[in-house]
């Protein structure tokens, strides 16, 4: 890309015209052959010539109570419905407890032959899974009334997870071929369930944190950041973690389960849930110190050095810039926390 | 303040930016040239404001834009003898409550109340009345930098790196008050007499504590932590910039598809495909910015925003530049007086706004502390 931004404007401007006439790819409003790629490109550009429109799902401040919905099933049943989920790429990412809240959640629906699920255009709210029978799914394309068949469903296929995710009109039409029993769930269901869980989660992690000496010095942002990407590993019972001597890099908090720490064979500590160990991974990479083996089966969630520093750089000079606005903030009300004559007393604890 | 706005010259020059709030900024980063010390809740202190303007005052011209909830109108506010040039953004309380986005509403309003930046779109004031909540805002008469992207099919590297960088501060500005913008894209740039991008559509802008939930903003644009109801925050900004960015390179977007699903299933995946023409370092930061890792996208990380601002796709700018709009535009806009509307598209034919029911007592009390 030559030519300096300090061309007169006009020129500038004819530049840039003739740059667009030179360039090989075809434009919005120009035909050129008929191969497939073009043919494609231009089905682009026609509907890329109209203003995307902003979606938005209800708004969710965080605060709501959830209350689980349970929609009694049998263990076939659920199984049949986790497979489905699953092969759906926006239930690819959730962890086990999010899965099984929706599918406890997930609810039975009768429809007779011929009767119309969802209707294209329509706003929805419902995600279904077809349990028994058959659907047809019709498009109606713009400037023509005419329906056409577009889709087949049969048991254990589903449709309609785009409401899932916020208020967009139906893209299709889907009519029942013969009586069918399905399962839907809901968008604020999905949702409700989708923000209680991750924040759930959270929070725990970030109160497992809290937890943590080495990390004291965090403010509540970085803390929250450091949560967010914990990674959750699984350990079957009588697995080694981390093993004394080796490189350490990854720091550890216990989710779920036991285990404990040896050193040279003799066992030096316990670890139940929100307990943590290798924090000095973090600093460096001296080697461990200990074996930790899992009593039970195990669910840790670990940060590793590198992805820390990356986030929130050095824990060294996190902990040193600390110690300097501790002691400036001293200096400045020359009273140190320890000669202060009480804490203020709490206000009382929000239910 | 009142004469303050009527005192501005055409084209709402506005607060001009000098020097010396570029100065302000210099103590925080050494090629920071964004004033971060505006956080104080409120108006900024040189920010003009019109305290209650009469909705009868305002004389209604040609629609300039539609959205889901309402138009905007370029029009003239006349108080007495007094004439300002202004747009105002209709939006229909029937609408808002209908789906339920009351707040969005609320921040949008409070949130440009507050802010005062070169390239983000001024906000003089508010009024309502029984059927729309007005706002009232600088009319920028350049028109949509939409229509100049798909008229152009594609923009250059200079071009994009133009637009790019003047993106970048506002979103540098805005984070530096916890702000998130959420809906970056063409469709929400407007363009000055000169040029310059004014950042408009604050609709789904939040002031964030750490991170939020409700998912929005346009499908091509959104981070995957939006899709996958992960709660967000200032990362999904940099993610639709990297977006925007290919978006102008290419005439496309990265994850284009016929239907939403479809561009959810493509940003999912992670895969990116770059035509030809992109050069080695617009890829390299395209790709650091479209990366569903929240511990690998750029602008969020401990080098913050600095990381961007460095990369080699920006080696030839220079920010205090950018800042001070020293660069002259690539795009010039072709408009012959301050109220002249020929750069926005002909809406003359359309039909009235149309309110979906009348509100109860009850439903006016949601917007009595708007």
């Amino acid at each position: 890309m030559s030519g300096g931004r300090d061309l007169a404007i006009g020129a500038a401007d004819r530049k840039l015209k003739a740059k667009a006439k030179s360039i090989s790819m075809p434009r919005a409003n120009i035909t050129l052959n008929h191969g497939g790629k073009d043919q494609k490109q231009r089905e682009r550009s026609k509907t890329l010539s109209f203003r995307r429109t902003g979606v938005s799902a209800e708004v969710f401040t965080g605060k709501e109570k959830f209350e689980k919905k349970v929609v009694e099933k049998n263990e076939d049943t659920k199984m049949r419905i986790r497979s489905i989920l699953w092969k759906n790429c926006l239930f690819q990412h959730l962890d086990t407890e999010q899965l099984e809240t929706i599918v406890d959640a997930v609810e039975e629906v009768h429809f007779n032959e011929g009767d119309v699920i969802i209707t294209q255009g329509e706003s929805g709210d419902n995600f279904y899974i077809i349990e028994m029978g058959a659907a047809e799914a019709w498009i109606s394309k713009p400037g023509s009334k005419r329906l056409e068949k577009v889709k087949q469903y049969s048991s254990g296929e589903s449709f309609g997870e785009l409401a899932l995710l916020h208020n967009a009109p139906r893209a299709a039409t889907v009519k029942a071929s013969t009586d069918c029993v399905l399962w839907a769930v809901d968008r604020s269901t999905f949702r409700a369930i989708m923000m209680s869980t991750t924040q759930h989660k959270r929070e725990t992690y970030e109160n497992f944190l809290k937890d943590v000496p080495l990390l004291k010095t965090l403010n509540n942002y970085e803390r929250a950041t450091i949560a967010d990407v914990l990674e959750p590993e699984y350990f079957d019972p009588q697995q080694n973690i981390i093993v004394e001597g080796g490189k350490g890099d990854k720091f550890y908090l216990i989710e779920e389960g036991e285990a404990e720490a040896r050193t040279q064979g003799k066992v030096v500590m316990q670890y139940k849930r929100g307990d943590y160990f290798g924090e000095l991974a973090l600093l460096n990479d001296a080697p461990r110190a200990a074996t930790v083996t899992t009593l039970t089966r195990c669910k840790v969630v670990s940060v590793n050095r590198d992805l820390f520093k990356r986030l929130l750089g050095r824990l060294e000079d996190i902990l040193q810039r600390k110690k300097e606005d501790y002691e400036k903030m001293n200096a400045e009300t020359a009273v140190s926390p320890a000669n202060a004559p009480f804490s203020p007393p709490k206000a009382e604890a929000a239910v | 303040m009142f004469n303050k706005i009527f005192a501005q010259g055409p084209q709402g020059a506005g607060a001009s930016p000098g020097k010396s709030r570029s100065d302000a900024g210099k103590d925080q980063h050494a090629t920071s040239s964004v004033p971060r010390n505006l956080s104080t809740p409120g108006s900024p202190k040189h920010k003009a404001w019109l305290d209650n303007p009469k909705w009868a005052d305002f004389k209604l011209g040609p629609i300039l834009g539609t959205g889901s909830f309402g138009r905007v109108h370029l029009a003239h506010y006349q108080p007495q003898s007094r004439n300002l040039v202004c747009a105002t953004k209709s939006l229909s309380k029937a609408s808002i409550l209908k789906t339920k986005q009351v707040i969005h509403v609320k921040q949008e309003k409070g949130i440009l109340q507050r802010l005062d930046f070169p390239f983000i779109v001024n906000l003089f004031g508010y009024c309502q009345d029984d059927k729309c909540v007005h706002l009232v805002l600088e009319y920028v008469n350049g028109g949509e930098f939409f229509t100049y992207l798909r008229s152009t099919g594609r923009f250059d590297e200079q071009t994009t790196r133009f637009y790019a960088s003047q993106v970048l501060l506002s979103f540098e500005y805005l984070h530096g008050q916890d702000i998130i913008y959420r809906d970056l894209k063409p469709e929400n740039l407007l363009l000055d007499s000169k040029g310059n991008i004014k950042i408009t559509d604050f609709g789904f802008a939040k002031q964030i504590d750490r991170r939020t939930y409700t998912l929005c903003g346009t499908p091509d644009y959104l981070a995957p932590e939006i899709i996958l109801n992960k709660g967000h925050g200032k990362p999904v900004d940099w993610w639709a910039f990297g977006v925007l960015i290919f978006e102008m390179l290419a005439g496309y977007p990265p994850f284009y598809d016929d239907d939403a699903l479809g561009t959810y299933q493509k940003i999912l995946s992670g895969r990116l495909n770059f035509p030809g023409h992109f050069s080695r370092s617009a890829k390299d930061l395209i790709r650091r910015l479209l990366v569903a890792d929240l511990t690998k996208r750029i602008g969020c990380l401990k080098g913050g925003v600095e990381e961007i601002k460095t990369h080699p796709w920006f080696a030839s700018t220079n920010w205090d530049n950018v800042y001070n709009r020293k660069d002259t535009p690539p795009l010039r806009p072709k408009v012959s007086a301050e109220d002249d509307a020929s750069c926005f598209d002909d809406y003359s034919k359309m039909e009235p706004m149309k309110h979906e029911f009348v509100l109860t007592p009850e439903d006016q009390k949601v917007f009595e502390d708007l």
